[in-house]
């Protein structure tokens, strides 16, 4: 019987073997494009063109801001599917049968002397209504913001994310320099324009040289470089914007640099770059009394501080290495936790965090000109962004982490070049030029709402 | 002598048939225990060594659409035999992922290329060796990402290692359920030409359009033929595949 046993042992030693399962992981899934119509489900009849123009306007806006979306969104043409409103399950079958996944169905009419509108957002995939709202259409100054609204409520009952509808993104640009000192281009001035580029607006009037603006994480305040003096050396003063106010206030003006300025999450201490020790260097100041602590220590240049959300990792520049490599480390304490994360490239600059603090967009001198890449804050998944696109500066998150604003230079001839903000995906799919003939444009900062 | 014999023959019959009786209680019990058991997981994590040596050349945009041609595998892919269940893939070049891509140059020797003979003077095709750009090249370094790599693969981790390349072009969420923390695990079953019997949820994600999509991934593709030890493991439903993890 032992033999038996023995025999039998031998036997199940391969079954229970083969009892184990293996398991693999497929990875994250790609993202499949929503397809997205936008249907007029029913427009009133007695109306004037004026009335029919700001309606049209109402979801042009609409359907462009969703447009932004390139990754998420396929807009599909309404002309291309018969006007078909759901008012039960059944009318589902419709659009399901039409491969369509989103479906936005407005409704307007008159009462009085008001056009109101109504909006229903179905997902057609999953058979629900997700959102139904009403409203006045607002006159023309409110209506964009109005619009931008509706579609950023659209967006986060869709997606349950923020989207950038709403946001803002600030600048500089030269348009304000005289034609005669144009060459120079000594006179760059601040602005503020929607993420899409519309409503620009012009906030300071130094005629000096605005440089590295930032805007705080609740968008009322923008803090700024600038440079304005006759000749000789010149100093960088740190100013801030009050958008309430309207107007400025110095906040640094130590010998030499006072630059690269950027908000703490609560708004109350900000991050700088200060060189009146003899060497730049990054301190934390304090808004209310203007106190000072030392972040970084070092015979080397430290510059360009970003910060992740929680302001637990700091990302900036230095050329502690013999040239400019990107470093993260914890500000809250002097040289804590300071590593080295980039190991090539000739020249790197501005680094920026993602909102999501997993990436790092910057800027690296290649092939005679400036070009984006990303690398994650350990140092792994560097990856290229932009090539055979003039030289491209200064980038920056969207406030969601989907985008990000550039400089990009376009050098004609040797008197003749085009600066510009462009955006892109943040896979480096370039959407749009946001500052078409708008002077030379740099330094774009993206609100955080 | 010769009864003791045929005693002793009857005797060693019986105990031969009472064996038998006793495998199959053993493995009917067995395989009704290890139902109800927490069985032990062989993961199968990706792994590959990367060093950077300059700024990459290509930019995200240029690597996801670049095709390469197909090259031969291991394991070995199916052939149609015939039945009509076999699927026929070497006819087809398949877009591969990059990570696929990666992997197989991470194998290569990359040193000087010795002078090609030009046969036209025209090429003949997007070849590999143009991935074996400064910045993207790869070679053995001090750096690893992942934990494979201090154990020796098996047969079985080998090719269950590569079923997500075939899965992942499939793979697709919308934007409602991309950022959902979601993970399910689906069990596969696969004929010894590696055609796909039979798929099951061996764990939901709780969410049934996301498991609905996963198993949509499965039936749209199309596995290669295991091998040794991976075909009897694939037959049986022991592969599992997560999504994500």
């Amino acid at each position: 019987m032992f033999k038996v046993a023995i025999f039998l042992i031998t036997l199940l030693v391969p079954v229970m073997t083969f009892a184990n399962y293996a398991i693999v992981g497929v990875g994250e899934a790609e993202l499949e494009k929503d397809k997205v119509v936008f249907q007029k489900s029913s427009f009133p009849l007695d109306i004037s063109p004026n009335e029919s123009d700001r309606i049209n306007k109402f979801i042009n806006v609409f359907k462009q801001d969703f447009s932004f979306y390139v990754d998420k969104f396929e807009v599909l043409d309404d002309k291309n599917f018969i006007k078909n409103d759901i008012k039960n399950k059944s009318d589902f079958i419709y659009w399901i049968n039409k491969n369509v996944n989103i479906l936005f169905s407005f409704r307007f009419w008159l009462n009085k002397t008001k056009t109101h509108y109504g909006l229903s957002v179905y997902k057609i995939s999953a058979n629900e209504k997700v959102f139904e709202t009403e409203g006045v259409i607002q006159q023309d100054k409110g209506l964009i913001d109005q619009v931008h609204g509706l579609a950023d409520l659209s967006y986060r009952k869709l997606t349950g994310m923020p989207s950038i509808f709403k946001s803002k993104i600030v600048f500089v640009t030269d348009r304000d320099t005289p034609k005669s000192k144009r060459i120079k281009g000594n006179i760059k001035e601040l602005y503020i324009m929607d993420f899409n580029g519309q409503n620009k607006r012009r906030l300071t009037f130094h005629r000096g040289l605005v440089i590295s603006p930032a805007i705080s994480h609740d968008g009322t305040k923008i803090l700024y470089s600038l440079i304005k003096g006759g000749g000789g050396l010149k100093n960088v003063d740190l100013y801030m914007y009050d958008l309430n106010k309207n107007s400025a206030r110095l906040i640094s003006r130590k010998k030499g640099l006072n630059s690269g300025a950027i908000f703490s999450r609560d708004d109350n201490v900000i991050y700088l770059t200060l060189s009146h020790v003899g060497n730049a260097e990054i301190y934390a100041m304090s808004l209310d009394k203007r106190r000072l602590r030392r972040i970084t220590r070092h015979y080397a240049s430290d510059v360009d501080p970003s910060l992740t959300i929680d302001g637990k990792k700091m990302v900036f520049l230095s050329n502690r290495a013999g040239k400019a490599m990107i470093y993260t480390m914890d500000p809250r304490s002097l040289e804590k936790d300071v590593k080295r994360i980039s190991y090539v490239g000739d020249y790197n600059a501005t680094p920026r965090f993602s909102p999501d603090g997993q990436e790092i967009v910057f800027s690296s001198w290649l092939d005679k000109r400036f070009d984006l890449f990303k690398i994650n804050p350990d140092g792994t998944g560097l990856a290229r962004l932009t090539k055979n696109f003039g030289s491209n500066e200064d980038p920056v998150y969207s406030n969601d982490g989907e985008f990000i604003a550039f400089a990009n230079l376009m050098v004609e001839s040797m008197y003749k070049k085009k600066q510009s903000i462009y955006l892109m995906t943040r896979e480096g799919k370039v959407i749009k030029n946001l500052t078409e003939n708008f002077g030379n444009c740099q330094g774009p900062r993206w609100s955080r709402n | 002598m010769t009864y003791r014999h045929e005693k002793s023959l009857s005797y060693f019959t019986g105990i031969s048939f009472l064996v038998h009786i006793l495998i199959f209680v053993v493995f009917f019990l067995f395989s009704k225990i290890s139902k109800n058991q927490k069985v032990e997981i062989i993961e199968v994590l990706p792994a590959v060594r990367v060093d950077v040596v300059a700024m990459p050349k290509l930019t995200l945009q240029e690597l996801k659409n670049i095709k390469i041609r197909e090259e031969s595998t291991s394991p070995e892919k199916a052939k149609d035999n015939g039945s009509g269940v076999g699927p026929e893939y070497l006819k087809k070049a398949k877009k591969r992922s990059l990570m696929d891509l990666l992997k197989r140059q991470a194998k290569k020797k990359v040193g000087i290329k010795p002078s090609k003979v030009k046969s036209n003077g025209r090429s003949s095709g997007v070849d590999l060796s143009q991935l074996i750009l400064e910045g993207n090249k790869i070679s053995k370094g001090s750096a690893i990402i992942g934990t494979r790599g201090s154990r020796p693969t098996t047969e079985v981790e080998e090719y269950v290692s590569t079923l997500p390349d075939f899965v992942r072009p499939h793979w697709k969420l919308p934007s409602y359920l991309i950022n959902e923390d979601l993970n399910c695990r689906i069990r596969i079953y696969l004929n010894s030409t590696g055609h796909l019997i039979r798929a099951e949820v061996y764990k939901s994600s709780g969410n049934k359009e996301y498991d609905q999509r996963a198993m949509n991934a499965i039936n749209r593709s199309q596995f290669p033929t295991p091998k040794g030890l991976a075909k009897d493991l694939a037959a049986q439903g022991k592969i599992v595949l997560g999504f994500p993890l």
